[in-house]
């Protein structure tokens, strides 16, 4: 398969903080990538030097053939690439739900507006949300609000989604309707990095789980090898923790 | 001024408080008697009895007229009335309304009827020349007191006026304070160090100087470099000052709107500055106008600064007035009633806009 996302040995610094030391990982076309670990261990950090909300202190990341921790990089290039999910959704609450989604297309891609809105609404009806295009996001649910964040980062139509934590906000309930509309993503084959501790979801849908602690990588492998075989002590205590 | 506080950590409540201005009413504090409706109604109700029921010119003529029978009458004393009526000549129907008919129920009508001559024709009415000093005195005077029927009412006069040039000042000022506000707000979070610097020392200065001294400054020296006329100047020099402190609450409500809407607007593609445009300064619009609002009521009082500059704006037509009649105490009840029916006027609609706004969500 193509390699879509390549990660060598990833530093960053946060002053005297390491909250990466030496990160490498390969993402490939339709894959699944979940990232797992205790809190502070670096995941969103990963995610968010790969579409560059944090430049990296050394170490490369491409995305396809673009060097995103190249200074000569165009960032927005890569943002449009790699669409982002929130765990706190971060709709723009100004905003209806169909102007959240047609807003950056419009302005950034140029999209003309009677095309972005008709993408919007398709997009909309796939995360089962159509009714709700002129509402405002404070009128939605947590679920409701993360389906149309995660409708918002398609209409980019990037080439990887990345998901940090998206329903660590959210109720059973709620997750359950956002995890449908991950996997359906998922089964189209989509590529997504995401950072989520939704085990029952990892087995479903992950084709690799990382699992990272104190800035690294300790542990890498198929969902069953993580869940059901972890090597490393760390992991086992980690998952013991969390089941 | 503003004292802005921004609890920005505290649970997405992006309410910016303010610890000056008006007592902007609460919406829970709604009953008839709410401080807001006692100190309106009061002072309106104030205004009206001054108005209708202080002394009537009857009464003044009467002491008018035991004070000039009794005494002699000194020029010195009476200077500044024959300033105000050296023209020697009222329009006739001043003169008819004002003297003739109040006069005529006096017993000094005759006295004061040879005094003067009055052209029918073309109705206007004169000092008989040839008078001594201090029959011309005695006319003036008479004429005078009668002429100001009540000195409440009378100092009313000038209100229209002077709210008018207060407000022009007012409204210019928070408009061009919100403008220069909102670029230093913008200037205050910029990466640019130059423009961040430029921004900060421009708030630190203003803010470490009176704004009275302000106002002195920017007046002498902007006439020093161009001849502008007085209400320019003073909506200038307020301008730069109260460009600060709205620099200050643009500054607290950026950033109060929460990070992560800079990252998903970055996160989807767009700059920086895209990003400031069509997602954070709306937001801060909304976060900021009920401060701004407040402002708007500190600046109107403030705004009564200008009068010691060349700008005729309600207190200093009030001076004027008083300085002229010595009704000092008068004038300065009635500019006191007035800029506090118009601070709580503005409150309340500052108090109902943030309401709107609440509402809105
Ligand atoms: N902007 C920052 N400034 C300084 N230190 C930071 C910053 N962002 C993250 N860190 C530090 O980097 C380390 C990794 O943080 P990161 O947010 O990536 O952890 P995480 O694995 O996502 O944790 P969580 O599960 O709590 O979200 C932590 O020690 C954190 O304190
Ligand atoms: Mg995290």
């Amino acid at each position: 398969m193509d390699t879509i996302v390549k990660i060598e040995n990833v530093i960053k610094n946060y002053g005297q903080v390491q909250a990466l030391k030496g990160v490498s990982f390969d993402v490939c076309k339709g894959e699944v990538v979940f990232i797992i670990g205790t809190s502070g261990s670096g995941k969103s950090t990963i995610i968010r030097c790969i579409n560059r909300l944090e430049h990296v202190t050394s170490g490369t990341i491409w995305i396809e053939n673009q060097c995103v921790t190249s200074h000569q990089v165009d960032v927005r290039k890569i943002r449009e690439n790699a669409g982002m999910v929130f765990q706190s959704f971060n709709l723009f609450p100004h905003l209806t739900v169909l102007h959240n989604i047609t807003l950056s297309p419009v302005m950034v891609k140029k999209m003309p507006k009677e095309q972005a809105i008709d993408n919007a609404e398709n997009l909309l009806k796939r995360v089962g949300l159509f009714d709700k295009r002129d509402t405002y996001p404070s009128q939605l649910s947590g679920g409701q609000q993360q389906r149309v964040a995660i409708a918002r980062a398609l209409a980019m139509s990037p080439k990887i989604i990345l998901f940090d934590e998206p329903t660590s906000a959210l109720d059973p309930e709620m997750t359950k309707e956002v995890l449908t509309v991950m996997e359906d993503l998922a089964q189209e084959g989509m590529t997504m990095i995401v950072v989520s501790h939704e085990m029952g979801f990892a087995k479903a849908a992950a084709h690799k789980v990382l699992f990272m602690d104190y800035g690294e990588i300790i542990e890498r492998g198929s969902p069953d090898e993580i869940f059901n075989n972890p090597q490393h002590e760390r992991t086992k205590q980690f998952l013991n923790n969390i089941l | 001024m503003a004292a802005i506080d921004t609890n920005t950590n505290q649970q997405n409540s992006f309410k910016i408080d303010m610890t000056d201005g008006v007592l902007v009413p609460e919406r829970n504090e709604n009953t008839i008697f709410s401080a807001w409706r006692i100190s309106f109604v009061g002072a309106i109700a104030l205004l009206f009895i001054l108005f209708f029921f202080s002394e009537s010119n009857l009464r003044r003529i009467m002491v008018f007229v035991s004070y000039t029978i009794n005494q002699s009458v000194t020029l010195e004393s009476h200077n500044n009335i024959k300033n105000e009526l050296s023209v020697s000549t009222i329009p006739g129907n001043v003169f008819r309304e004002r003297i003739i008919k109040p006069v005529r129920k006096t017993n000094i009508q005759k006295k004061f009827m040879s005094l003067y001559m009055y052209d029918e024709k073309s109705d206007i009415f004169e000092i008989s020349p040839g008078l001594s000093e201090k029959e011309k005195v005695f006319v003036l005077d008479t004429i005078y007191s009668v002429y100001l029927i009540n000195p409440f009412a009378e100092a009313l006069k000038f209100v229209p006026d002077g709210i008018k040039t207060t407000f022009i000042v007012t409204v210019l000022a928070i408009f061009f304070a919100s403008l220069i506000g909102l670029l230093v707000g913008l200037g205050r979070i910029s990466r640019i160090t130059f423009i961040n610097r430029i921004a900060t020392i421009y708030v630190e200065i203003i803010r470490g100087i009176p704004l009275l001294v302000q106002l002195f400054y920017i007046y002498y020296a902007l006439a020093k470099i161009v001849n502008i006329e007085g209400i320019a100047s003073a909506v200038i020099a307020m301008s730069v000052c109260y460009g600060a402190y709205i620099g200050e609450i643009f500054r607290a409500g950026i950033q109060s709107i929460p990070k992560g809407q800079m990252e998903a607007a970055l996160a989807l593609g767009m700059t920086r500055s895209q990003a400031i445009m069509k997602i954070i300064l709306p937001q801060t619009f909304k976060v900021v106008l009920p401060p701004i609002g407040n402002e708007f009521i500190a600046l109107l009082k403030d705004s009564s600064l200008v009068s010691i500059l060349a700008v005729a704006d309600l207190l200093r037509r009030g001076r004027e007035y008083a300085s002229k009649t010595f009704y000092y105490f008068e004038t300065y009840t009635v500019i006191a009633l007035v800029y506090l029916i118009l601070t709580l006027f503005f409150s309340r609609v500052v108090g109902i806009m943030e309401e709107q706004l609440k509402k809105r969500g």
